[in-house]
């Protein structure tokens, strides 16, 4: 049973490639979300036929969220990305499991989004912690997103769905 | 030794060493293209080996700090196993891939004695019982007599359906192969085959003893 709280409706597009990996390797060698980040913008690339500006885009959105994430989470959960296409948006969809700590901080996150006002206050807060809020702001501020975070009622599991859209034209 | 058991109406089937268990706590990553939306290039086999190769090769030490008593695979030796074994599965994968509209799944996972490769694609059932003779011969005989065997038959007859990818990485890298099928009988209509290809690396010594 699933317990949701939205802002702005998850859109589905046709998948073009899916990644799921373990955030350790990435907490414990940072230089993973550049391969990582690399590799797709790659695989994309070889498959276009001529340069769009939103592969340069992605690159950047994709290592900050990594980064940023993978630092927050340290050991042992599970991050989704996956890049589908919808019309003439490409759109990048982030999952991750909240661990014990990040749970409080994902719930606030997703709220936060949901005020009118322009400040949120969260309560004590690692720099780590800090800097992943502000990725999350700025990527909104800069391209069309969507957030949620999805509770499992029965394992009390929460999962923070993270959804930005690139113009392709 | 093949297995075969039925369980919510498809029809599995296991062939050589293929392990079930599944492992979700360790380093692992999961790759999964989807043919019908992003048509797969030949040159992405590579470009996908070469990023996992590179990405695993840190979870080794250097050879300074390899302990060659215990430890099988130096970081060097690690990157071009996973290359040589990673490009051979995707490259099999995409080619033999049947139904684009289902996807194409690669794992990479780090066990504590071993790195595991898994690939899921479609087959087309008309291929099934060649495909079948060929994981008999493989799993019934002494890998490196056979990879000798069919690199012979591969120059005579200027062959590329000969195995020799399978068979190299059984005698040169001493890894271990297991198939999955799973067919779903559909009425009227011709089955649907999927195939997992499990290869374990030993990356310790006593990894495959005692057996």
């Amino acid at each position: 049973m699933m317990n949701n709280v939205n802002v702005g409706s998850l859109e589905k597009g046709t998948p073009l490639l899916t990644v799921r990996f373990s955030a350790h390797g990435f907490a414990t060698q940072p230089k993973h979300c550049q391969q990582l980040a690399n590799y797709l913008i790659t695989i994309v690339k070889s498959n276009l036929s001529e340069p769009h500006a939103w592969t340069g885009q992605l690159t950047q959105v994709l290592i900050r969220l990594l980064n940023m994430v993978c630092l927050v989470e340290g050991i042992g959960k599970d991050v989704d990305l996956v890049l589908s296409n919808r019309g003439q948006l490409i759109t990048l969809m982030f999952e991750v499991t909240a661990s014990a700590h990040s749970r409080t901080l994902y719930s606030e996150m997703v709220l936060a989004l949901k005020k009118t006002e322009a400040h949120t206050t969260y309560a004590d807060l690692t720099s780590n912690e800090t800097n992943l809020v502000a990725t999350f702001n700025e990527l909104s501020e800069n391209y069309p997103t969507k957030m949620q975070a999805k509770i499992n009622e029965l394992s009390g599991e929460l999962k923070l769905l993270f959804q930005i859209h690139l113009k392709t034209i | 030794m093949m297995v075969r058991t039925k369980k919510s109406g498809k029809i599995v089937e296991m062939f050589g060493c293929f392990d079930g268990k599944v492992v979700d706590e360790r380093e692992h990553l999961t790759i999964i293209f989807s043919p019908a939306s992003l048509p797969i290039k030949w040159s992405n086999s590579s470009l996908t080996a070469d990023f996992l190769a590179k990405y695993f090769e840190d979870f080794f030490p250097p050879l300074k700090e390899v302990d060659r008593e215990r430890t099988v695979l130096t970081r060097d030796e690690v990157r071009d196993a996973i290359n040589y074994i990673a490009n051979e599965l995707i490259e099999n994968a995409v080619k033999f891939h049947y139904n684009p509209e289902l996807e194409i799944v690669f794992t990479l996972q780090l066990d504590p004695m071993c790195l595991t490769f898994v690939a899921t694609n479609s087959v087309d059932p008309k291929t099934m019982a060649q495909f079948t003779a060929f994981i008999t011969e493989v799993t019934s005989y002494d890998p490196g007599e056979l990879l000798i065997q069919h690199l012979e038959t591969a120059a005579e007859v200027a062959s590329t359906e000969s195995g020799i990818g399978f068979l190299t990485i059984m005698s040169d890298y001493g890894a271990r192969i297991g198939w999955k099928f799973e067919t779903t009988q559909l009425k009227g209509a011709a089955d649907k085959i999927n195939v997992t290809t499990m290869v374990q690396l030993p990356i310790i010594k006593e990894t495959f003893d005692g057996e």
